[in-house]
Protein backbone atom coordinates (compact mmCIF):
# COMPACT_ATOMS: atom_id res chain seq x y z
CA UNK A 1 0.00 0.00 0.00
CA UNK A 2 1.28 3.34 -0.91
CA UNK A 3 1.48 5.65 1.61
CA UNK A 4 0.89 9.38 1.47
CA UNK A 5 2.14 11.99 4.47
CA UNK A 6 0.21 15.22 4.49
CA UNK A 7 2.10 17.98 6.77
CA UNK A 8 -0.26 20.97 7.22
CA UNK A 9 -0.99 24.24 8.95
CA UNK A 10 -2.81 27.27 8.38
CA UNK A 11 -0.51 29.13 10.04
CA UNK A 12 2.54 30.63 8.16
CA UNK A 13 6.10 30.80 9.11
CA UNK A 14 5.72 27.69 11.65
CA UNK A 15 8.68 25.82 10.43
CA UNK A 16 6.09 23.39 8.41
CA UNK A 17 8.38 23.23 5.28
CA UNK A 18 11.60 22.69 7.56
CA UNK A 19 9.55 19.83 8.41
CA UNK A 20 8.79 17.78 5.20
CA UNK A 21 12.48 18.63 4.80
CA UNK A 22 13.27 16.90 7.55
CA UNK A 23 11.06 13.94 6.01
CA UNK A 24 12.44 13.98 2.77
CA UNK A 25 16.00 13.78 4.54
CA UNK A 26 14.34 10.97 6.55
CA UNK A 27 12.82 9.41 2.93
CA UNK A 28 15.09 10.51 0.40
CA UNK A 29 13.11 8.47 -2.60
CA UNK A 30 9.70 10.16 -1.04
CA UNK A 31 8.84 12.08 -4.18
CA UNK A 32 7.31 15.66 -2.64
CA UNK A 33 3.87 17.54 -4.06
CA UNK A 34 4.10 21.16 -3.11
CA UNK A 35 0.91 22.91 -3.05
CA UNK A 36 1.70 26.91 -2.33
CA UNK A 37 1.46 29.92 -4.03
CA UNK A 38 5.17 30.07 -4.30
CA UNK A 39 7.50 27.15 -5.12
CA UNK A 40 9.99 27.02 -2.23
CA UNK A 41 11.69 23.76 -2.16
CA UNK A 42 13.79 25.07 -5.00
CA UNK A 43 16.45 22.51 -3.55
CA UNK A 44 15.06 19.40 -4.92
CA UNK A 45 14.79 18.67 -8.70
CA UNK A 46 11.15 19.19 -10.15
CA UNK A 47 9.50 16.23 -12.02
CA UNK A 48 6.53 14.60 -13.14
CA UNK A 49 4.30 12.03 -11.22
CA UNK A 50 6.08 9.12 -9.49
CA UNK A 51 9.64 10.78 -9.46
CA UNK A 52 11.50 9.45 -6.41
CA UNK A 53 12.90 12.42 -4.74
CA UNK A 54 11.60 15.02 -6.92
CA UNK A 55 9.14 17.60 -6.34
CA UNK A 56 6.27 19.03 -8.05
CA UNK A 57 4.54 22.54 -7.86
CA UNK A 58 0.96 22.80 -7.57
CA UNK A 59 0.45 26.88 -7.61
CA UNK A 60 -2.27 27.93 -5.32
CA UNK A 61 -3.64 31.57 -6.69
CA UNK A 62 -6.95 31.54 -4.50
CA UNK A 63 -6.37 34.37 -1.70
CA UNK A 64 -8.30 33.67 1.35
CA UNK A 65 -10.37 36.40 0.81
CA UNK A 66 -11.65 34.54 -2.99
CA UNK A 67 -12.25 30.93 -0.93
CA UNK A 68 -14.18 32.69 1.80
CA UNK A 69 -16.15 34.19 -0.35
CA UNK A 70 -17.28 31.71 -2.61
CA UNK A 71 -17.60 29.15 0.30
CA UNK A 72 -14.46 27.42 -0.74
CA UNK A 73 -15.21 26.63 -4.36
CA UNK A 74 -12.38 28.84 -4.85
CA UNK A 75 -9.93 26.49 -3.44
CA UNK A 76 -11.62 23.24 -4.44
CA UNK A 77 -11.37 24.32 -8.19
CA UNK A 78 -7.52 24.77 -7.40
CA UNK A 79 -7.20 21.75 -5.95
CA UNK A 80 -8.35 19.22 -8.95
CA UNK A 81 -5.07 18.68 -9.69
CA UNK A 82 -3.62 17.62 -6.67
CA UNK A 83 -6.52 15.32 -5.97
CA UNK A 84 -6.03 13.82 -9.80
CA UNK A 85 -2.38 13.92 -8.80
CA UNK A 86 -3.17 11.99 -5.19
CA UNK A 87 -5.13 8.90 -7.25
CA UNK A 88 -1.89 8.44 -9.06
CA UNK A 89 0.23 7.98 -6.54
CA UNK A 90 2.83 4.56 -6.10
CA UNK A 91 4.93 5.16 -3.37
CA UNK A 92 5.71 6.60 -0.25
CA UNK A 93 4.83 10.66 -0.86
CA UNK A 94 5.11 13.95 1.31
CA UNK A 95 2.44 16.44 0.39
CA UNK A 96 3.63 20.10 1.95
CA UNK A 97 0.37 21.98 1.80
CA UNK A 98 0.67 26.05 1.99
CA UNK A 99 -0.21 28.32 5.02
CA UNK A 100 -4.38 29.06 4.34
CA UNK A 101 -4.63 25.66 2.06
CA UNK A 102 -4.34 22.80 4.33
CA UNK A 103 -8.43 23.45 6.06
CA UNK A 104 -9.59 23.46 2.27
CA UNK A 105 -7.62 20.33 0.84
CA UNK A 106 -8.67 17.84 4.38
CA UNK A 107 -11.86 19.03 4.01
CA UNK A 108 -11.91 17.63 0.33
CA UNK A 109 -10.21 14.66 0.93
CA UNK A 110 -12.65 13.90 3.72
CA UNK A 111 -14.49 12.61 1.04
CA UNK A 112 -11.68 11.15 -1.13
CA UNK A 113 -9.86 9.22 1.53
CA UNK A 114 -11.84 6.09 1.72
CA UNK A 115 -12.04 5.86 -2.52
CA UNK A 116 -7.86 6.30 -2.41
CA UNK A 117 -7.87 3.81 0.10
CA UNK A 118 -9.73 1.57 -2.07
CA UNK A 119 -6.88 2.27 -4.70
CA UNK A 120 -4.60 0.89 -2.33
CA UNK A 121 -3.52 4.74 -0.90
CA UNK A 122 -2.99 5.21 2.57
CA UNK A 123 -2.97 8.91 4.38
CA UNK A 124 -1.48 10.17 7.01
CA UNK A 125 -1.46 13.87 8.60
CA UNK A 126 2.12 15.73 10.08
CA UNK A 127 0.48 19.06 12.06
CA UNK A 128 3.01 21.62 12.98
CA UNK A 129 2.20 23.62 15.97
CA UNK A 130 4.39 26.38 17.78
CA UNK A 131 3.87 28.48 20.65
CA UNK A 132 0.90 30.83 19.20
CA UNK A 133 -2.64 30.68 19.89
CA UNK A 134 -3.49 30.83 16.12
CA UNK A 135 -1.38 28.40 15.32
CA UNK A 136 -1.97 25.81 18.19
CA UNK A 137 -6.16 26.28 17.30
CA UNK A 138 -5.91 25.76 13.25
CA UNK A 139 -3.15 22.45 14.74
CA UNK A 140 -6.40 21.23 16.51
CA UNK A 141 -9.22 21.66 13.59
CA UNK A 142 -6.88 19.71 11.32
CA UNK A 143 -6.35 17.00 13.27
CA UNK A 144 -10.05 16.73 14.38
CA UNK A 145 -11.13 17.12 10.72
CA UNK A 146 -8.68 13.89 9.32
CA UNK A 147 -9.18 11.84 12.51
CA UNK A 148 -11.77 9.61 10.35
CA UNK A 149 -9.88 8.76 7.46
CA UNK A 150 -6.13 9.32 8.41
CA UNK A 151 -4.03 6.34 9.07
CA UNK A 152 -2.06 7.82 11.27
CA UNK A 153 -1.80 12.00 12.80
CA UNK A 154 1.56 13.31 13.96
CA UNK A 155 2.09 16.94 15.76
CA UNK A 156 5.44 18.43 16.12
CA UNK A 157 5.40 21.29 18.47
CA UNK A 158 8.36 23.52 17.33
CA UNK A 159 9.84 26.07 20.20
CA UNK A 160 10.32 28.24 17.28
CA UNK A 161 8.18 31.00 19.28
CA UNK A 162 9.01 29.08 22.70
CA UNK A 163 8.17 26.23 24.51
CA UNK A 164 4.63 24.95 23.74
CA UNK A 165 2.56 24.65 26.58
CA UNK A 166 2.13 21.05 27.26
CA UNK A 167 -1.05 21.28 28.52
CA UNK A 168 -2.24 22.83 25.87
CA UNK A 169 -0.46 20.80 23.18
CA UNK A 170 -2.08 17.92 25.01
CA UNK A 171 -5.55 18.83 24.56
CA UNK A 172 -4.59 19.93 21.00
CA UNK A 173 -3.02 16.93 19.79
CA UNK A 174 -5.33 14.64 21.89
CA UNK A 175 -4.26 11.00 20.75
CA UNK A 176 -1.73 11.91 17.82
CA UNK A 177 1.83 11.02 18.78
CA UNK A 178 3.67 14.23 19.08
CA UNK A 179 7.46 15.19 19.18
CA UNK A 180 9.34 18.31 19.68
CA UNK A 181 11.78 20.57 17.78
CA UNK A 182 13.73 22.41 20.12
CA UNK A 183 15.00 26.18 18.93
CA UNK A 184 17.98 27.00 17.44
CA UNK A 185 19.50 30.33 17.77
CA UNK A 186 21.91 30.19 14.86
CA UNK A 187 24.46 33.00 14.11
CA UNK A 188 23.81 34.58 11.31
CA UNK A 189 26.18 33.47 8.97
CA UNK A 190 24.91 29.88 9.57
CA UNK A 191 22.04 31.54 8.42
CA UNK A 192 23.09 32.12 5.61
CA UNK A 193 24.61 28.61 4.55
CA UNK A 194 20.96 27.48 5.49
CA UNK A 195 19.25 29.36 3.35
CA UNK A 196 21.03 28.99 0.28
CA UNK A 197 20.85 24.87 0.45
CA UNK A 198 18.66 24.06 3.10
CA UNK A 199 18.38 20.52 5.10
CA UNK A 200 19.32 18.81 1.84
CA UNK A 201 22.58 21.24 1.52
CA UNK A 202 23.81 20.58 4.83
CA UNK A 203 25.21 17.01 3.89
CA UNK A 204 26.94 18.69 1.11
CA UNK A 205 28.81 21.24 2.85
CA UNK A 206 32.40 20.90 2.59
CA UNK A 207 34.76 22.38 5.30
CA UNK A 208 37.69 23.47 2.76
CA UNK A 209 35.62 25.79 1.26
CA UNK A 210 33.73 27.37 4.28
CA UNK A 211 37.36 28.03 5.98
CA UNK A 212 38.40 29.62 2.81
CA UNK A 213 35.01 31.52 2.59
CA UNK A 214 34.72 32.42 6.47
CA UNK A 215 37.93 31.07 8.64
CA UNK A 216 38.42 27.91 10.59
CA UNK A 217 36.54 29.02 14.02
CA UNK A 218 33.04 30.21 11.95
CA UNK A 219 33.08 27.16 9.68
CA UNK A 220 33.47 24.78 12.31
CA UNK A 221 30.58 26.56 14.25
CA UNK A 222 28.29 26.20 11.38
CA UNK A 223 29.02 22.57 10.32
CA UNK A 224 28.27 21.88 14.26
CA UNK A 225 25.16 24.14 14.12
CA UNK A 226 23.59 23.46 10.97
CA UNK A 227 24.32 19.34 11.28
CA UNK A 228 22.95 19.42 14.68
CA UNK A 229 19.94 21.35 13.25
CA UNK A 230 19.75 18.56 10.59
CA UNK A 231 20.05 15.64 13.32
CA UNK A 232 17.12 17.39 15.57
CA UNK A 233 14.70 17.91 12.41
CA UNK A 234 14.91 14.12 11.02
CA UNK A 235 14.44 12.98 15.34
CA UNK A 236 11.63 15.10 14.97
CA UNK A 237 9.76 13.67 11.86
CA UNK A 238 11.41 10.06 12.50
CA UNK A 239 7.87 8.39 13.57
CA UNK A 240 6.01 9.73 10.75
CA UNK A 241 8.92 9.05 8.31
CA UNK A 242 8.69 5.29 9.87
CA UNK A 243 5.20 5.30 9.66
CA UNK A 244 5.46 6.18 5.82
CA UNK A 245 8.14 3.38 4.64
CA UNK A 246 6.32 0.93 6.75
CA UNK A 247 3.66 0.98 3.60
CA UNK B 1 3.78 -2.99 -18.63
CA UNK B 2 5.46 -4.68 -15.50
CA UNK B 3 6.17 -2.31 -12.33
CA UNK B 4 9.22 -2.27 -11.74
CA UNK B 5 10.47 -4.31 -8.19
CA UNK B 6 9.45 -2.24 -5.20
CA UNK B 7 11.74 -2.06 -2.15
CA UNK B 8 10.75 -4.35 0.75
CA UNK B 9 9.49 -2.63 3.85
CA UNK B 10 12.26 -3.91 6.00
CA UNK B 11 14.78 -2.82 3.49
CA UNK B 12 13.20 0.71 3.59
CA UNK B 13 13.25 0.83 7.22
CA UNK B 14 17.00 -0.31 7.30
CA UNK B 15 17.79 2.59 4.97
CA UNK B 16 16.26 4.98 6.96
CA UNK B 17 17.73 3.84 10.15
CA UNK B 18 21.14 4.17 8.37
CA UNK B 19 20.48 7.66 7.56
CA UNK B 20 19.71 8.53 10.77
CA UNK B 21 22.95 6.79 12.28
CA UNK B 22 25.21 9.03 9.56
CA UNK B 23 22.97 11.97 10.37
CA UNK B 24 24.33 11.34 14.13
CA UNK B 25 27.53 10.30 13.09
CA UNK B 26 27.71 13.65 11.04
CA UNK B 27 26.79 15.81 13.93
CA UNK B 28 28.70 14.13 16.32
CA UNK B 29 31.80 14.68 14.29
CA UNK B 30 31.15 18.51 13.65
CA UNK B 31 30.89 18.67 17.19
CA UNK B 32 33.85 16.85 18.45
CA UNK B 33 36.05 18.78 15.87
CA UNK B 34 34.71 22.22 17.41
CA UNK B 35 35.41 21.14 20.86
CA UNK B 36 39.09 19.89 19.99
CA UNK B 37 39.53 23.04 18.20
CA UNK B 38 38.58 25.57 21.41
CA UNK B 39 40.65 22.74 23.75
CA UNK B 40 43.75 23.19 21.70
CA UNK B 41 42.99 27.03 21.59
CA UNK B 42 42.41 27.12 24.92
CA UNK B 43 46.09 25.28 25.52
CA UNK B 44 48.28 27.47 24.30
CA UNK B 45 46.49 30.64 25.37
CA UNK B 46 46.71 28.90 29.10
CA UNK B 47 50.58 28.20 28.48
CA UNK B 48 50.84 32.36 27.19
CA UNK B 49 50.36 35.40 29.37
CA UNK B 50 47.54 37.16 30.41
CA UNK B 51 47.48 39.49 28.22
CA UNK B 52 46.70 37.15 25.30
CA UNK B 53 44.41 35.58 27.19
CA UNK B 54 42.65 38.98 27.98
CA UNK B 55 42.61 39.24 24.24
CA UNK B 56 41.53 36.28 23.55
CA UNK B 57 38.36 36.76 25.39
CA UNK B 58 37.32 40.16 23.62
CA UNK B 59 38.18 38.25 19.87
CA UNK B 60 34.81 37.53 17.67
CA UNK B 61 36.92 35.21 15.71
CA UNK B 62 37.73 33.02 18.69
CA UNK B 63 36.86 29.53 18.47
CA UNK B 64 36.60 29.07 21.49
CA UNK B 65 33.43 27.32 23.03
CA UNK B 66 31.30 28.72 26.09
CA UNK B 67 32.65 26.33 28.22
CA UNK B 68 36.26 26.84 27.23
CA UNK B 69 35.74 30.71 27.69
CA UNK B 70 34.81 30.31 30.92
CA UNK B 71 37.99 28.12 31.76
CA UNK B 72 39.79 31.16 30.39
CA UNK B 73 37.74 33.59 32.38
CA UNK B 74 38.76 31.87 35.32
CA UNK B 75 42.60 31.08 34.86
CA UNK B 76 42.23 35.29 34.88
CA UNK B 77 41.12 35.84 38.36
CA UNK B 78 43.36 38.11 40.71
CA UNK B 79 45.94 38.72 37.22
CA UNK B 80 46.38 42.04 37.29
CA UNK B 81 45.96 44.07 33.52
CA UNK B 82 49.03 45.82 31.92
CA UNK B 83 48.15 49.36 33.46
CA UNK B 84 47.64 52.02 31.21
CA UNK B 85 49.52 54.96 31.51
CA UNK B 86 47.53 58.28 31.92
CA UNK B 87 50.18 61.02 30.43
CA UNK B 88 50.42 64.33 32.62
CA UNK B 89 49.29 66.07 29.59
CA UNK B 90 45.60 64.27 29.60
CA UNK B 91 44.79 64.26 33.23
CA UNK B 92 45.23 65.10 36.36
CA UNK B 93 48.04 64.48 39.27
CA UNK B 94 45.34 62.83 41.24
CA UNK B 95 44.36 60.55 38.10
CA UNK B 96 47.73 59.63 37.39
CA UNK B 97 48.37 58.34 41.20
CA UNK B 98 45.35 56.69 40.71
CA UNK B 99 46.38 55.00 37.83
CA UNK B 100 49.81 53.73 39.54
CA UNK B 101 47.71 51.79 42.21
CA UNK B 102 48.00 48.45 41.98
CA UNK B 103 44.72 46.74 40.07
CA UNK B 104 41.84 46.30 42.68
CA UNK B 105 43.45 48.60 45.66
CA UNK B 106 39.87 50.15 46.76
CA UNK B 107 38.43 46.96 47.76
CA UNK B 108 41.72 45.01 49.03
CA UNK B 109 41.85 49.03 51.59
CA UNK B 110 37.92 48.50 52.15
CA UNK B 111 38.58 44.81 53.17
CA UNK B 112 41.39 45.69 55.65
CA UNK B 113 40.16 48.48 56.96
CA UNK B 114 36.87 46.54 58.10
CA UNK B 115 38.78 43.33 59.37
CA UNK B 116 40.79 46.21 61.36
CA UNK B 117 37.62 47.53 62.72
CA UNK B 118 35.92 44.42 63.36
CA UNK B 119 39.00 42.84 65.65
CA UNK B 120 39.19 46.33 67.74
CA UNK B 121 35.75 46.37 68.66
CA UNK B 122 35.81 42.55 69.54
CA UNK B 123 38.96 43.00 71.72
CA UNK B 124 37.21 46.04 73.45
CA UNK B 125 33.77 43.99 73.87
CA UNK B 126 36.11 41.50 75.83
CA UNK B 127 38.08 44.06 77.81
CA UNK B 128 34.90 45.80 78.73
CA UNK B 129 32.68 42.87 79.80
CA UNK B 130 32.66 41.95 83.76
CA UNK B 131 34.18 38.88 85.00
CA UNK B 132 31.18 38.16 87.30
CA UNK B 133 28.96 39.28 90.16
CA UNK B 134 30.23 39.36 93.60
CA UNK B 135 28.56 39.11 96.97
CA UNK B 136 29.17 41.32 100.10
CA UNK B 137 29.49 39.03 102.86
CA UNK B 138 29.18 40.05 106.70
CA UNK B 139 27.08 41.65 108.64
CA UNK B 140 28.89 44.79 108.21
CA UNK B 141 28.70 47.75 105.02
CA UNK B 142 31.57 47.79 103.37
CA UNK B 143 32.57 51.61 102.42
CA UNK B 144 33.59 52.87 98.63
CA UNK B 145 34.64 55.45 96.63
CA UNK B 146 33.12 55.41 93.17
CA UNK B 147 34.75 57.01 90.65
CA UNK B 148 32.49 58.73 87.89
CA UNK B 149 33.51 59.44 84.25
CA UNK B 150 33.78 63.27 84.82
CA UNK B 151 36.36 62.34 87.81
CA UNK B 152 34.41 62.92 90.11
CA UNK B 153 34.48 61.01 93.70
CA UNK B 154 31.31 59.78 95.10
CA UNK B 155 31.30 58.58 98.61
CA UNK B 156 29.10 54.77 99.16
CA UNK B 157 28.51 51.82 101.32
CA UNK B 158 28.46 48.23 99.50
CA UNK B 159 25.75 46.44 101.57
CA UNK B 160 25.91 42.92 102.49
CA UNK B 161 23.78 40.52 100.51
CA UNK B 162 24.11 42.28 97.89
CA UNK B 163 25.93 41.82 94.50
CA UNK B 164 27.66 43.88 92.17
CA UNK B 165 29.60 43.45 89.00
CA UNK B 166 33.40 42.62 89.40
CA UNK B 167 35.17 43.94 86.43
CA UNK B 168 38.64 42.73 86.61
CA UNK B 169 40.43 40.95 89.67
CA UNK B 170 44.20 42.26 90.28
CA UNK B 171 45.69 40.20 93.08
CA UNK B 172 43.88 40.66 95.92
CA UNK B 173 41.74 43.66 94.75
CA UNK B 174 39.08 43.91 92.18
CA UNK B 175 37.24 46.67 90.29
CA UNK B 176 33.90 46.95 90.89
CA UNK B 177 31.50 48.84 88.59
CA UNK B 178 28.04 50.66 88.57
CA UNK B 179 25.71 52.36 86.66
CA UNK B 180 24.67 55.88 87.65
CA UNK B 181 21.26 56.78 85.03
CA UNK B 182 22.00 59.83 83.96
CA UNK B 183 26.09 59.84 84.33
CA UNK B 184 27.49 56.77 83.24
CA UNK B 185 29.15 54.04 84.75
CA UNK B 186 31.09 54.81 87.98
CA UNK B 187 34.22 52.23 89.21
CA UNK B 188 35.77 51.09 92.40
CA UNK B 189 38.62 49.15 93.75
CA UNK B 190 37.86 46.88 96.50
CA UNK B 191 39.62 44.56 98.70
CA UNK B 192 38.50 40.94 97.95
CA UNK B 193 39.76 39.68 100.88
CA UNK B 194 35.92 40.45 102.31
CA UNK B 195 33.50 40.41 99.07
CA UNK B 196 32.77 36.81 98.13
CA UNK B 197 32.32 35.25 94.72
CA UNK B 198 28.20 35.20 93.90
CA UNK B 199 28.08 33.10 91.17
Amino acid sequence: MARILLVGQETGGIGKSTVVRGLAEAVPDAQILEIESVHRLTEFKTGKANEPGRVRHFEMRATREAIEASGGKAARAELDDVINALHTVKAASLVDIGANTSASLLGILKEEAPTLREAGIELGLVVVVAAEAGALAEGGKLLHVAKDWAGARFVVANAVRGAVDPVLLKRVAGDAAVTHLRHFDLEEKTREVLAAGQLRGIAKLDRASLTKETSPAVAGRILRDLTAFRLAVMEAVKPAALWLVEG
Amino acid sequence: MARPPQPSTTSLQQRLELRYRDASKVAEEANAHVVGMSERHLTGLLRGKPAARFAALGDPTSPLTPEDRAKLLQSLEGQVPPARPITADTASRLAIWRSRLPYRVVPWTVRGLSAVTVIGLTVLAWHRTPERWIEITGTAALPVRWQLPGGVYEDDRLNPGEHYVLVRQEGTSGLLRRWYPGRGYAEARVSLTRPRESR
